[in-house]
């Protein structure tokens, strides 16, 4: 194995603190079978993953966690998708996309590009970059000159749009109104 | 009302969704209370994850298993940028292009490795060509600055010349360097490309991927395109005896185990396309390496002779 102290390091608090990972696992899954699964398999990959050296260590192997945990969710619905066991001898059709799954994706694209053009451009711009180019929300901030606090916001209303389920008669959820005024206050330099 | 505490959760929802990637381990205990104190939390949670996991594939389609962005150093991270023209266009210096490629390439010198067996090729022009076990490079004359990657695995590190591009051709995509390192991977009709330093730009039929640094591709031959993220530093790590993988099918970590050490390595039909993600040392005797790398992936090492193969954890020892 590799004798790196910050792997060591890493494997210690992932024993110290393995009660509070569990707790948040069987939270999240509902399950606590799956939530022994999914920290058996953290450990597996803490005994080979490189990384280099960790300010947060406990709150790394949250974010570890969480992330396998989204996995397992989408395994399972795609699971539901195709109702059959997924590791298949073969490659199953639904994950080797043909014309048509690559035209759900495009559908899937052109609507999240349509609900940002309908949006104000810095809400548009902060989600692309968040999402697309996949930049902390700090570098985001740098780049666009406004505070941490105001990108969240921004990336706040980017999902309400995209991803809130409509209120009665499709309109905005209040929330993201109120955001507006309140944004507007808190770019300040 | 009902749906009032609906909307609150998924409010909720999407803010602990920006605040966890910094989050502290404190802010993960509150999170955890927040998904206790209530079942709608959880469903919201889980609903807005799925959703916005949804749009992985959408951005890049995936070819055999979703991206899960693995917590990751700020290092690492793909960044294309969209256009609403429809398609990733480069942020910054393109610097290598990739391209479907149609015409037959010249062919001059032949340079093979066995498995196991590790070369650098210096070029006329000065670039260096780092050669992974199990490869075989043809090289057209100097003059033409290009190399046709039949199989295996090279890293590389090419001296720029505007006048005079570089050319890697491997299957039906041409790579065309400005000043990169990259490395490129060919088992069968699969090609992974993994970018170092600089950038490549991506040409799948209709769509335009930028590719830079900490960038990783996946293609097969006249079929899926899939992105993904590389750590910088692994990028070529077969040099070093280390091989990062994320989200890699079984099948490709043992070709790769393959090249790199020389041992022959089956896998069986119903572990073949099961996704891996972790980072493996190479080195040391087989029998000591195989059963550790088993372990990782999930699986048992049989030995039969002088091959091994990779066996899911239940299957009785024929």
């Amino acid at each position: 194995m590799n004798g790196a102290g910050q792997d060591g390091g890493l494997r210690a608090v992932f024993l110290a603190e393995r009660p509070l990972f569990l707790r948040m696992l069987v939270a999240r899954l509902g399950d606590v079978g799956e939530a022994e699964d999914v920290l058996q398999d953290l450990w597996l990959r803490l005994d080979a993953t490189a990384v280099g050296p960790i300010a947060d260590p406990t709150a790394y192997l949250y974010r570890m966690a969480n992330n396998m945990a989204i996995d397992r969710r989408r395994r399972a619905a795609r699971r539901l998708d195709r109702d059959g066991a997924w590791s298949h001898s073969r490659p199953d059709a639904s994950e080797h996309p043909d014309a048509e799954r690559m035209m759900i994706a495009r559908d899937r694209l052109a609507r999240v590009e349509a609900i940002l053009a309908r949006l104000p451009e810095r809400v548009a711009t902060a989600f692309r970059l968040y999402r697309f180019e996949e930049l902390p929300q700090k570098a985001i901030a740098e780049r666009m000159n406004i505070s941490v606090s105001g990108v969240e916001k921004l990336l706040y209303r980017a999902y309400a749009k995209i991803h809130l389920r409509r209120g009665p008669a499709g309109e905005d959820d209040g929330q993201a109104v109120r955001l507006t005024q309140e944004e507007d206050r808190c770019d300040g330099r | 009302m009902a749906v009032e505490r609906e909307d609150e959760a998924h409010a909720d929802a999407i803010d602990w969704l920006l605040r966890l990637p910094t989050a502290t381990a404190a802010d993960w205990q509150a999170f955890t209370d927040w998904l206790e104190a209530d079942e709608a939390h959880v469903r919201a949670y889980d609903a807005l994850t799925l959703a916005d996991a949804d749009l992985d594939a959408a951005i890049v389609p995936p070819d055999w298993t979703p991206v899960m962005p693995a917590p990751r150093p700020a290092r690492w991270r793909n960044r294309w940028s969209y256009t609403g023209a429809g398609g990733l266009v480069a942020a910054g210096v393109a610097a290598a292009v990739i391209v479907p490629q149609s015409a037959t390439p010249p062919v001059g010198r032949i340079v093979e490795t066995r498995a196991g067996e590790q070369r650098v090729l210096r070029l006329a022009d000065g670039s260096r060509v780092a050669m992974n076990g199990g490869t075989r490079l043809a090289i057209a004359d100097a003059r033409e600055r290009s190399v046709v990657l039949e199989r295996g695995e090279a890293v590389f590190d090419v001296v720029h010349d505007e006048a005079h591009a570089f050319v890697v051709r491997s299957g039906d995509m041409r790579m065309q360097d400005v000043g990169t390192v990259f490395d490129v991977a060919r088992v069968g009709h699969h090609l992974s490309v993994q970018v170092a330093e600089g950038a490549v730009l991506f040409q799948p039929q209709d769509a335009r991927i930028m590719l830079s640094a900490g960038a990783a591709l996946s293609h097969v031959d006249g079929g899926s395109t899939r992105m993904s993220g590389v750590a910088v530093d692994d990028v070529g790590g077969w040099r070093r005896q280390r091989l990062a993988f994320r989200e890699t099918p079984v099948r490709l970590v043992a070709a790769a185990l393959e090249r790199s050490t020389g041992v022959a390595v089956t896998v069986m039909p119903n572990l073949q396309e099961v996704p891996f993600t972790g980072s493996i040392r190479v080195a040391g005797p087989a029998d000591r390496m195989m059963p550790r790398v088993a372990a990782l992936i999930g699986a048992r090492a049989v030995r039969n002779g002088g091959r091994w193969t990779l066996v899911q954890r239940e299957t009785p020892v024929p």
